[in-house]
């Protein structure tokens, strides 16, 4: 039931900050075209870094990733 | 380590694709991961992947990657059969593709990982499509993964798992200078899913081979928002709530901010934070066996603190080319583990360089 609780709680913080959304046009994107807007800038990067969060935490998901592996070590 | 002509073919063909499209760009990245901890593990995994646009509706990517795994961690030297250490290679392939139209876009992939005692291939299918001016994108992918699991010098143990995830994000322009993403993460596990090696231990000293359920299902929602202070100047921030049919649940939070004050130098600063509850049948000893145990720390409650900084720097005209990066990480983790007295903290150091070249 917690688990849920959280969950609808995110939910909710994000439909309340969509209703605060503006429309940007593409010529006023300069910000956003940044590769440091992306949520993947190094892609690689995220891919080895989620590896090790599986091999080292019980819980995945979300954020990219991949690899598989049984982990023993 | 051997890679097969097939692999080595699709990564000719991704290098030499540019001839074949007007104007592409391809992008390939090398890097060394270094992983140490305070518990005998040592990890080192060179990686290097291809990804070029070939035209300008699709694109083509492929990577590998190998995980040369040396240990003499606690799991290794209380496992069933102790062996002292171990050195195990992991070799992982795979490539990907991207077709758009309109405001569609159509992406699949593929990977094949094996080592001694795990093989496991892997497919995924997604959509996304841009909405409203292409101030939002919805995202919805679908992943199956099958894995056969086997047991160093037992020729006899073959055991199957197989999973199902589905991942949907949607990302919003919130202003200007703003950008959120919601994630949502399911996922089914049905197989084996406990380590071939590992034991429990029981109060009167005797031990038992772990045994977790053959079904978790596992979910987690996500949210991340990056902000621009400047032109130069960025924060990031994410939290992920994860809970599954096990009993685990976690919290990670992590906040980042990177500065880029000329056009050849980019660095970022980071901290993230962890926390996890237990799984409903672990504990560190049993007082008598149950149907299911699992003394694997990684299923304990725990908490963890991951501080790091990259830099990248742009080399200019190096070998011919003009558009080459070259960076530089390190993390340094901490893990307290308040239920698993063997090892109560665990230290963790990740070195990686890497290099990315434009062309």
């Amino acid at each position: 039931m917690r688990a849920f609780s959280y969950s609808l709680f995110i939910l909710a913080l994000s439909g309340i900050g969509l209703q605060a959304c503006q429309t940007v046009r593409p010529w006023q994107r300069e910000h956003l075209a940044k590769p440091q807007m992306t949520f993947q800038e190094d892609k690689d990067e995220g891919i080895l870094e989620q590896h090790t969060y599986e091999y080292r935490e019980g819980t995945i998901g979300g954020l990219g990733g991949g690899g598989g592996g049984c982990g023993c070590n | 380590v051997q890679l097969s002509s097939k692999h080595l073919l699709l990564l000719a063909f991704l290098f030499l694709s540019p001839s074949l499209g007007a104007e592409p760009t391809t992008r390939a990245v090398v890097k060394v991961n270094a992983y140490l901890d305070n518990d005998n593990n040592q990890i080192l995994t060179p990686h290097t992947s291809v990804q070029s646009t070939v035209s300008p509706s699709l694109s083509l990517g492929a990577h590998v990657g190998v995980d040369v795994v040396s240990s003499a961690s606690i799991d290794v030297i209380s496992a069933a059969t102790p062996i002292g250490s171990f050195i195990d290679i992991r070799t992982e392939t795979g490539a990907n593709m991207a077709y758009s139209f309109s405001d569609w876009t159509l992406n699949g992939a593929g990977r094949f990982s094996t080592e001694d005692d795990f093989r496991s291939v892997s497919g995924t299918l997604g959509v996304s499509r841009e909405l409203a001016q292409k101030n939002t994108t919805a995202a919805l992918s679908y992943s199956f993964t099958d894995s056969d699991v086997g047991r160093v010098g037992d020729d006899t143990f073959n055991e199957d798992l197989d999973s199902h995830v589905v991942n949907a994000s949607l990302t919003q322009v919130v202003n200007q200078k703003t950008l959120a993403q919601i994630a949502v993460y399911a996922a089914v596990f049905v197989g084996f899913q406990s380590s071939p090696y590992r034991m429990v231990r029981f109060n009167n000293g005797a031990a038992s081979p772990e045994q977790v359920p053959d079904d978790r299902q596992r979910y987690a929602g996500v949210l991340r928002v990056k902000h621009a202070l400047s032109s130069s100047s960025f924060l990031g921030a994410d939290y992920r709530f994860y809970f599954d049919t096990w009993g685990l649940q976690s919290h990670m939070a992590e906040i980042s901010f990177s500065q880029q004050p000329n056009k050849s130098f980019k660095w970022r600063v980071r901290n993230r934070i962890y926390r996890q509850s237990a799984a409903d049948f672990y504990a560190g000893t049993y007082a008598a066996p149950q149907k299911f145990m699992s003394s694997d720390r990684e299923h304990s409650p725990f908490i963890s603190d991951t501080l790091g900084g990259k830099i990248a720097v742009l080399a200019g005209d190096f070998w011919g080319f003009e558009d080459v990066w070259f960076d530089l990480k390190a993390d340094l983790g901490w893990q307290h583990f308040s239920d698993f007295d063997r090892q109560p903290n665990r230290l963790m150091w990740v070195t990686e360089i890497g290099m990315n070249v434009g062309f």
